[in-house]
């Protein structure tokens, strides 16, 4: 279970994010709207843990992740009701994939993949699946510059991915893709949810809302849940 | 952090033919003004001669007599004499045609043997230049020579007279005057002349090649530091920072490479040096000097990139910073052509100590002092550097 309580941040003295709250179970799809620059990434980047809020709470399984002072698994002595979570870092719980790819474009496929897989990651073969999956496997000696942008993101994906985390935040996953690439990631994120992992993730695609088990609207720093049945129309009446 | 620093020198391998195509432009560029430094150099060692006015007021025979004394030594073969008269000689001294007018007065050489000494004026311009100078000088060398040589004569004809041998003296005047010349002191006594150049125990290709040597490392570091020195994109930094690799493992795994390839490519340069400049040998010191030299570089590319806003910057700050020093090191005009500040600064640039010690090393006059200084400039680059990745690095916001 995934606690996300009281968060704020601020860029100086804008408040982009204000006493956000939510939880999320085990197999939970979630998905963010807003209106461009209305928070969203930041929301991600502060739940990932790459930027630290003003204020609040981030914690799985009653193990707080990350707080206004620092990332309390690293904290020594910190306690814990799940001593399997407390002994990862926030990164082996959270992987995160952010909207531009964190590639080296002149190394090859499999040379990225290296360099983002973790100690506590899946088993060879497990990767493998993954990578054959994802499609990776013809192309894990090619130049991550040569690849289209559809494959990066699918490279993007795996990387994060075969560190088996629980929970996986991604920045508009499908930004700019085509259908059959869109339609990969979609598939992998599905099978990660169904095999207990919760997926938050932002997006701007109307398509996307129906695979969400919850949709929220960020609007004035604030999360409204509103119904992923919603239209078109309403849903723009709610930005 | 090992996998990091193991692919980012994967990444720097890659980039060696980049880099190589990359510096082969200004490399050219740089060997071009090598050359033209080195042809301006040349002719600046190759002297002009200097014309001196030459007004002649006694008998033509006098001084086809006396002229070759003067014009035949050493000290004065930079000068060329032109024999014109005296209104002539004046106007050219004016228009600085000549760098100075001697006028040799009728009856001067009887009157040296008579010792009715008529006196030859010398004419040197305001602001007198070297050559006008030199040709003063060596006119009051030549005084007090024939000065000596006239107590000479003078001495021996009292003494004829004293000893009553008067029939034959002026048949005499003639011999004891050769003679006297003959033992008279040399007139290069005032004028020791040397050879010496502006650019002191090195012959010019050594000079030169040491500008080379720098410069096929700033150009050459230039493309790799464009590559790995470049700040990472954010979210490839914030990645690494969310899998524990913080800044400095980061700056580390960035430096190691680039250490890496500055030592290859220095020992590759002092291998080139040793075959073509005997005088350079690869003793504990000098290895000790080329390890220095790259670790300079290396942090010193490492500092401009990142404190660079972006990769054209970056390069543009480094190659003009890296020129700059070379040129403050005398890498292109030699000292005797700069203002005295650059010698004063030589010791406090990085490059610029680099390049002196080079020299040195390649005269076989390399000392530990060279490496120390170069650790101590390498140590304060990398001060700068620990500084900017704590509280400045720029991170490039794509």
């Amino acid at each position: 279970m995934l606690n996300v309580e009281h968060i704020s941040f601020s860029y100086r003295k804008k408040e982009v994010l204000r006493d956000i709250s939510f939880t999320a179970k085990e197999g939970d799809f979630i998905g963010i709207i807003g209106k461009n620059g209305c928070g969203k990434s930041t929301l991600l980047s502060v739940l990932s843990g790459v930027r630290q809020p003003a204020c609040g709470i981030v914690s799985y399984n009653g193990v707080p992740l990350f707080s206004s002072k620092k990332s309390i698994c690293e904290q020594s002595g910190s306690v814990s009701s799940d001593t399997a979570v407390s002994a990862c870092t926030p990164a082996d719980i959270i992987g995160y994939v952010p909207q531009l790819n964190p590639l080296l474009p002149e190394l090859s496929v499999r040379d990225n993949l290296k360099l983002w897989k973790r100690k506590h990651s899946s088993p060879d073969i497990a990767s493998d699946e993954l990578f054959r999956q994802l499609g990776l496997t013809d192309i894990m000696h090619t130049p991550v510059a040569k690849l289209s942008e559809g494959l990066k993101k699918r490279v993007s994906i795996a990387s994060v991915l075969q560190n088996s985390p629980k929970i996986l935040i991604l920045d508009e996953p499908s930004a700019a893709l085509d259908l059959p690439c869109k339609e990969v990631i979609h598939n992998q994120l599905l099978t990660f949810s169904k095999n207990g992992g919760i997926v938050l993730f932002t997006s701007h695609e109307e398509a996307e809302f129906s695979l969400c088990t919850t949709l929220y609207i960020l609007k004035d720093g604030s999360l409204l849940q509103v119904p992923n049945t919603s239209d078109k129309h309403t849903l723009i009446q709610q930005f | 952090m090992t996998v990091l620093f193991f692919l980012q020198l994967k990444r720097a391998l890659k980039a060696v033919p980049r880099v190589i195509a990359g510096a082969i432009i200004p490399l050219l560029l740089a060997g071009m003004a090598v050359f033209f430094a080195w042809k301006h150099h040349v002719s600046s060692l190759g002297t002009v001669l200097s014309p001196v006015a030459l007004v002649n007021q006694d008998t033509k025979e006098n001084l086809a007599m006396v002229l070759p004394m003067i014009t035949e030594s050493e000290a004065a073969s930079k000068f060329t004499f032109l024999e014109m008269s005296e209104t002539a000689a004046m106007d050219a001294l004016e228009k600085g045609d000549v760098c100075a007018a001697l006028i040799l007065p009728k009856d001067m050489f009887s009157g040296i043997l008579d010792s009715t000494n008529i006196p030859a004026r010398l004419y040197l311009p305001k602001g007198a230049t070297a050559p006008s100078l030199f040709i003063g000088k060596y006119a009051e060398a030549g005084s007090r020579t024939l000065g000596a040589s006239q107590a000479s004569v003078y001495t021996a004809t009292d003494l004829y007279k004293a000893y009553g041998i008067t029939e034959h003296l002026s048949d005499l005047y003639y011999d004891i005057n050769t003679e006297n010349l003959k033992y008279a002191l040399s007139r290069e006594s005032a004028f020791s002349v040397k050879s010496t150049t502006a650019i002191g125990a090195l012959s010019l290709t050594e000079y030169y090649g040491c500008t080379l040597f720098l410069c096929v490392l700033l150009f050459f570091g230039a493309g790799m530091g464009s590559f790995l020195g470049t700040p990472a994109p954010k979210t490839f930094s914030d990645q690494l920072r969310r899998n524990g690799m913080g800044t400095f493992s980061l700056e580390l795994s960035l430096f190691l490479p680039l250490c890496l390839f500055y030592l290859i490519l220095s020992f590759f340069l002092g291998s080139i040096t040793h075959v073509l400049f005997p005088g350079f040998t690869f003793t504990a010191t000098s290895s000790l000097f080329l390890v220095c030299t790259a670790l300079c570089f290396t942090a010193f590319t490492q500092l401009i990139f990142s404190f660079a806003k972006n990769t054209g910057h970056g390069l543009l700050l480094f190659i003009f910073l890296g020129l700059f020093m070379i040129s403050i090191g005398g890498g292109f005009l030699p000292y005797a052509f700069l203002p005295n500040l650059c010698t004063d600064l030589t010791p406090i640039l990085p490059l610029s100590a680099c390049l002196a010690g080079l020299r040195r090393a390649v005269t076989g006059a390399l000392s530990f002092t060279d490496c120390l200084l170069l650790l101590l400039h390498f140590g304060v680059l990398l001060g700068l550097l620990v500084l900017l990745s704590l509280f400045g690095r720029k991170e490039v916001h794509e």
